[in-house]
């Protein structure tokens, strides 16, 4: 009697489950005819470039470690090797700072067009303006001030003429070279003051404005 | 890491290998040294030839104090070889504040002397007091 109940509700379920398969079968069915569920066109390709964009990292990952290989090996050496920082340095201010984007030379209608051969700024610091040029025999002068009694001083002058420049107890005194003229660096307190030397002439900057690189500007003098 | 590491060592080695070269300026520059200057940044003299027995006489200070009052004397001065020098000719300014200032004077030179420009500058503070003399010679013109 048992086995026969077993079997009748075997039965009863087995009929049940054919029953709810072919629901199922029937859903499916409709599910393919159904546009809303029909796969669009261009599905496959945004679902390819989804997955491609994890694949990208490998590239990143390579130009970073690049990067930190090459401003590891720039601190190494700038650290270890003297004067290759200076040179770092003035070769970066060149583009980052701003002291000198407020007037390009050039762009003010030739501001110094008239002094051929001479060395002049090819920038003026921000804020500045020229105040004065002295052209005279042994002295070509370029006076730049601003309104805070801050004043920057250009003077080519020729090894006739000769100066004595304050470098006793100064805070630093270095040799450098900028384009191609070898000369001196000098700062005490507010003032710095570079001197170059060539074969025929000597080229001497001063300002008392620590907001001014002096070093970099005085790489930006060009012979017009 | 350790390909990041790898690669830091070689290029390290190769940077230092290159043999960074920096420069070593070789001028002399004991003319530009001076006593050490309060109220002044750099004084100067210089004297040049001109035409027809004029020489040009240059003189020039540079100063950040603009509180001061800066009495600038442009002298020729000329020696016969036996004596010392002597003021021939002379020039005088006063100026106030900072600035770069210049005198440039033509003189005519008779020959027979050695010459030179002798630049001397007096810095007087407000109450009229010189605090300060700085004195510059340029190189010597000889006109025998």
């Amino acid at each position: 009697m048992n086995d026969y109940n077993e079997k009748v509700i075997k039965n009863v379920l087995d009929m049940k489950r054919a029953e709810e398969d072919a629901e199922f079968l029937k859903e499916i069915q409709e599910a393919k005819n159904n546009p809303a569920f029909k796969k669009k066109k261009n599905e496959t390709k945004l679902f390819i470039k989804e997955v491609s964009k994890s694949k990208n990292h490998r590239p990143m990952l390579r130009a970073a470690s690049i990067v930190l290989v090459v401003v590891a090996s720039l601190a190494i050496v700038t650290v270890s090797v003297e004067g290759f920082g200076e040179k770092i340095t003035s070769f970066f201010s060149n583009f980052v700072s701003s002291d000198y984007a407020a007037v390009d030379v050039d762009e003010e209608d030739n501001l110094f067009s008239e002094y051929k051969g001479m060395y002049v700024p090819t920038f003026i610091p921000e804020g500045y303006k020229v105040e004065s040029v002295v052209n005279g025999e042994d002295i070509f002068e370029l006076i730049l001030k601003n309104n805070k009694k801050c004043m920057v001083i250009i003077r080519e002058q020729s090894l006739d003429l000769k100066s004595n420049i304050d470098t006793e107890d100064a805070d630093a005194v270095k040799e450098i070279e900028i384009n191609g003229m070898n000369g001196l660096y000098v700062k005490k307190g507010q003032t710095e003051r570079v001197v170059l030397v060539s074969d025929a002439t000597m080229l001497y900057i001063t300002d008392n404005d620590s907001n001014v690189d002096l070093i970099g500007f005085a790489e930006l003098i060009e012979k017009r | 890491m350790k390909r990041i590491i790898s690669l830091l060592l070689v290029a390290v080695m190769a940077v230092t290998s290159l043999g960074v070269s920096v420069y070593a300026a070789e001028a002399n520059y004991d003319d530009l040294v001076a006593p050490c200057y309060t109220n002044i940044d750099s004084v100067s003299a210089g004297l040049s030839e001109g035409v027809l027995g004029f020489v040009t006489c240059t003189s020039n200070f540079i100063s950040f104090d603009d509180t001061k009052t800066f009495v600038l004397t442009c002298y020729l001065q000329r020696t016969d070889g036996s004596s010392g020098w002597v003021n021939y000719k002379s020039k005088s300014e006063t100026y106030s504040g900072m600035g770069s200032y210049t005198i440039e004077k033509s003189w005519f030179a008779p020959s027979g002397y050695a010459y030179r420009t002798y630049t001397k500058l007096q810095v007087k503070n407000s109450a009229g007091t010189v605090v300060e003399t700085a004195t510059k010679a340029s190189a010597v013109y000889y006109n025998w």
